[in-house]
């Protein structure tokens, strides 16, 4: 037999890694542009600082790797530089870091500082990529580990969130320079009543340069699903478990404080915050997510269920990029080959039970015998 | 015949070629925890040096009187007493540094360093070497932390100040990436705060270990490159020798 | 037989000579020290009392005399977490109002899911008001950031002590009902509920 040695993606397609990643920055075009078009100076200025630094770090990083032939001669400048580079790098070198620095620029709130941008660019390709490798062998989503550092570092001055402009009619701003989330912990989960769904779906709440435009979200996911780039059991499992215990909350909220509907509380938890964009761009993701069909759906419900368990009970208000750093961790867990498994043995479907009810049974009883905090 | 090392080699290998943060990696956790600012560093190693000396040269005098049953507890007595005072002498007359390191300064009873040297070393050496191997090993110590707390200063809070522990200089601050006034406001701010995190001491200590590795690394192979220049080279002059034997005859 | 015992003999004279030896030079440490260490720790308990009332200048009031401190002991359930409480009085002649800096409670407690204490000092105004906090000591591992996004931005002016992000919500919550406690003991054993 002849073992040919590859790194991830694994895929099996007809076409190559470079147009994948092709088609994911197409399906990210239509929510950029919408982003531009609301703030032109932020996401155009952020977009190219990060595309700019993350491109030559790779570049940088590829050349240092294999620097000189290890004999001891003296080459010059174009033999060194011919060796490094010469058949090692190529288009989806280039390629891979653009789509990492938009995937970045679009969840970094509106009116970051332009200095905790590039510190969060520069932390987020060396730590969260090269380190590990480069292409294909990390472990962690580079533009979460990006936004994370940066928010840990910057704290209150990153998370500034611009007004809209007075063009894109938008409802009075009620809340205190922070996302519609963090009204919840300063007022009350009734004010989720005075929401107007509609103005969310569209986009006129403050939030982050990509996560509030569902519409266009949504336009991507459609044509993703058409060149059959996403895996739809991520898709599923991920938002059907987030779905699911939400509205067990809902109800168990219910009957706790009974004017809060439920719902009006599962929608509103869906459209606010980064959770749509998260699990259509970020959670796919194929070189982070597990290979095997049971894997991938274990791995969609370890997201789901953290992040409604951040969002519930956590002290930070944005629960989606910490989640999906958490679910990374479990990938080579549950790709380890001595008990992986392509097809769907009793073992697989009764780990995925537990990891579905166990979560779920903790909320219910935080929730009914803790008491909703605040 | 024993081959003795002098008293400049016992010395020196504490601090360069076994340093007990970097090479061994022992005693890691107080060198995270108390690396927040470059003061903090050198009390701690201060401290440390101060009980791994005393310690290790008690136990040196007493080694043959402790018998091997009961040798692990004796040690630990023997350590935690010195810890005690050094701790009761620093909250008397050194109370910033106290409420600083906190509970650091009992775990000194449990750092692998002491309790290694200890059993290691002294427990077999005379005295005069025991004190100077346990010399080497804390001014080691202290060097590796202190370069992580200035590593994580700078990054992380922009100036290096002093005086905040030790009362008795003057405080005052070193501005480089960040810059406070006399009013207490921020003139320009460039540090990244993630470095005065746990999160960030993990990231500083990797990265000075993989800059270490990365020396050895490339030593060991510029080695190995100048071995096989080496066999090569005498392969061609045997091959050029045979030659002209052949040529000759 | 004999030597078996005469060893373990020796050897258990040998560690108790070991610790006796260490005990001696652990009391003598003490007696030099004790004064000073207890010096000491009054003189934090003092800074943080004064620091307290600074008002709104940054300054401590000059005519502030903390007077004794009075302990409280086998509280309702309810008052459990206080511990002891101060009544300054002002040293102006003439200006003999009493009450004028109101109370100053020392509390201390813990709640559930928290991995430690808190120690802090609360001022409750004349009409039963909240006035500055200061955390003495909090070995809460997660709340550091209680004193910076909570405590802070309370004492600056934002009275209304809800939590808003602060990062550590478990830990808000115990200082809000350590000072709704202290408040609800003047009204109701202090002042007998006037």
């Amino acid at each position: 037999m002849i073992f040919i040695k590859e790194s991830s993606p694994h895929i099996r397609r007809k076409d190559s890694a470079w147009q994948m990643m092709l088609d994911v920055i197409i399906a990210l075009l239509p929510t950029f542009i919408f982003s531009t078009v609301i703030f032109p100076l932020n996401t155009l200025l952020n977009f190219f600082i990060s595309a700019v630094i993350m491109c030559l770090a790779e570049f940088i990083f590829i050349g240092l790797t294999h620097m000189k032939p290890k004999d001891m001669e003296k080459h010059t400048f174009k033999e060194k530089f011919e060796y490094a580079y010469k058949g090692r790098y190529q288009l989806v070198n280039l390629i891979s870091p653009i789509v990492t620095a938009m995937i970045y620029t679009l969840i970094t709130p509106s009116g970051a500082p332009i200095y905790s941008v590039i510190v969060g660019a520069l932390i987020g390709i060396i730590l969260g990529k090269l380190v590990f490798g480069g292409l294909g062998n990390n472990i962690f989503n580079p533009a979460a580990v990006g936004m994370v550092a940066a928010k840990l570092s910057f704290g209150s001055n990153y998370g500034k969130y611009l007004a809209l402009p007075s063009w894109f009619n938008s409802v009075p701003n009620t809340s205190m320079g922070g996302t519609l989330l963090g009204n919840i912990s300063s007022l009350g989960y009734e004010s989720i009543n005075n929401v107007n769904f509609l103005d969310m779906f569209l986009g006129k709440m403050p939030g982050t340069l990509g996560e509030v435009y569902t519409v266009t979200i949504l336009l991507g996911l459609i044509y993703l699903i058409f060149r059959k780039t996403v895996d739809f059991r991520i898709l599923f499992s991920y938002f059907g478990t987030f779905l699911i215990m939400m509205i067990i909350a809902g109800l168990c909220i219910n009957s706790i404080l009974p004017q809060v509907k439920v719902m009006h509380f599962t929608l509103f938890e869906l459209l606010s915050g980064g959770v749509i964009f998260g699990g259509v761009f970020m959670f796919t993701d194929p070189v982070t997510s597990p290979l095997t069909r049971p894997s991938r759906i274990m791995y969609g419900m370890i997201g789901g269920c953290l992040t409604v368990l951040i969002r519930l009970f956590g002290a930070l208000p944005e629960g989606v990029a910490i989640s999906l750093l958490i679910a990374n961790m479990f990938t080579p867990v549950l790709d380890f080959p001595k008990w992986s498994n392509t097809k769907y043995t009793y073992k697989n479907i009764i780990a995925m039970a537990l990891i579905f009810v166990i979560p779920t049974i903790i909320m219910i009883i935080s929730l009914l015998f803790g008491g909703v905090v605040k | 015949m024993e081959n003795k090392t002098s008293h400049k080699e016992n010395f020196l290998k504490g601090i360069i070629s076994e340093n007990p943060l970097f090479v061994s990696i022992l005693g890691t956790c107080p060198a995270l925890a108390t690396t927040r600012s470059l003061e903090s560093a050198i009390g701690m190693g201060i401290l440390f040096t101060i009980v791994l000396i005393s310690s290790n040269l008690l136990i040196s005098l007493l080694r043959k009187i402790i018998p091997e049953e009961v040798k692990t507890p004796a040690y630990i007595v023997v350590i935690a007493t010195f810890v005690t005072i050094v701790g009761m002498l620093t909250n008397a007359y050194l109370p910033e540094l106290y409420d600083t390191l906190g509970v650091y300064i009992s775990l000194i009873v449990v750092n692998c360093i002491v309790l290694g040297r200890a059993e290691a070393y002294a427990s077999k050496n005379k005295p005069l070497d025991s004190l100077i191997d346990a010399l080497g090993m804390g001014v080691g110590y202290s060097l590796s932390i202190m370069l992580m707390g200035l590593v994580r200063e700078i990054l992380g809070t922009g100036m290096i100040t002093f005086g905040d522990i030790f009362t008795f200089i003057p405080r005052f601050s070193i501005p480089l990436l960040a810059y406070v006034n006399s009013a207490g406001i921020p003139v320009y701010d460039y540090s990244i705060g993630l470095f005065t995190q746990p999160a960030g001491a993990f990231i500083v200590f990797a990265i000075i270990l993989a800059i270490l590795a990365f020396k050895k690394n490339r030593k060991e192979e510029n080695e190995k490159a100048t071995q096989l220049l080496l066999k090569k080279k005498k392969k061609e002059e045997e091959a050029k020798l045979k030659e002209m034997e052949g040529a000759n005859k | 037989m004999k030597k078996d015992i005469l060893h373990c003999l020796k050897v258990g004279g040998i560690l108790c000579a070991i610790g006796s030896i260490s005990a001696l030079l652990i009391a003598a440490t003490n007696m030099l020290t004790s004064n000073a260490i207890t010096k000491h720790e009054k003189e934090k308990e003092e800074k943080a009392l004064k620091e307290v009332f600074i008002d709104n200048n940054g300054v401590v009031p000059n005519d502030l005399v903390i007077g004794d401190k009075t302990e409280l002991k086998n509280l309702d359930k309810k008052y459990q977490k206080l511990l002891c409480y101060w009544n300054p009085k002002s040293s102006d002649e003439g200006e003999n109002i009493d009450n004028k800096y109101g109370y100053v409670f020392k509390t201390e407690g813990s709640d559930k899911n928290n991995y430690g204490t808190i120690t802090m000092l609360v001022v409750i105004n004349n009409d039963y008001s909240f006035g500055r906090i200061s955390i003495i000591k909090n070995s809460e591992s997660y709340a550091t950031t209680v004193q910076k996004d909570y405590v802070d931005q309370y004492n600056a002016g934002n009275r209304l002590l809800t939590d808003v992000t602060c990062g550590a919500t478990y830990g808000a919550t115990v200082i809000k009902e350590m000072a709704e406690s202290a408040s609800s003991y003047v009204k109701e054993v202090l002042n007998n509920g006037k």
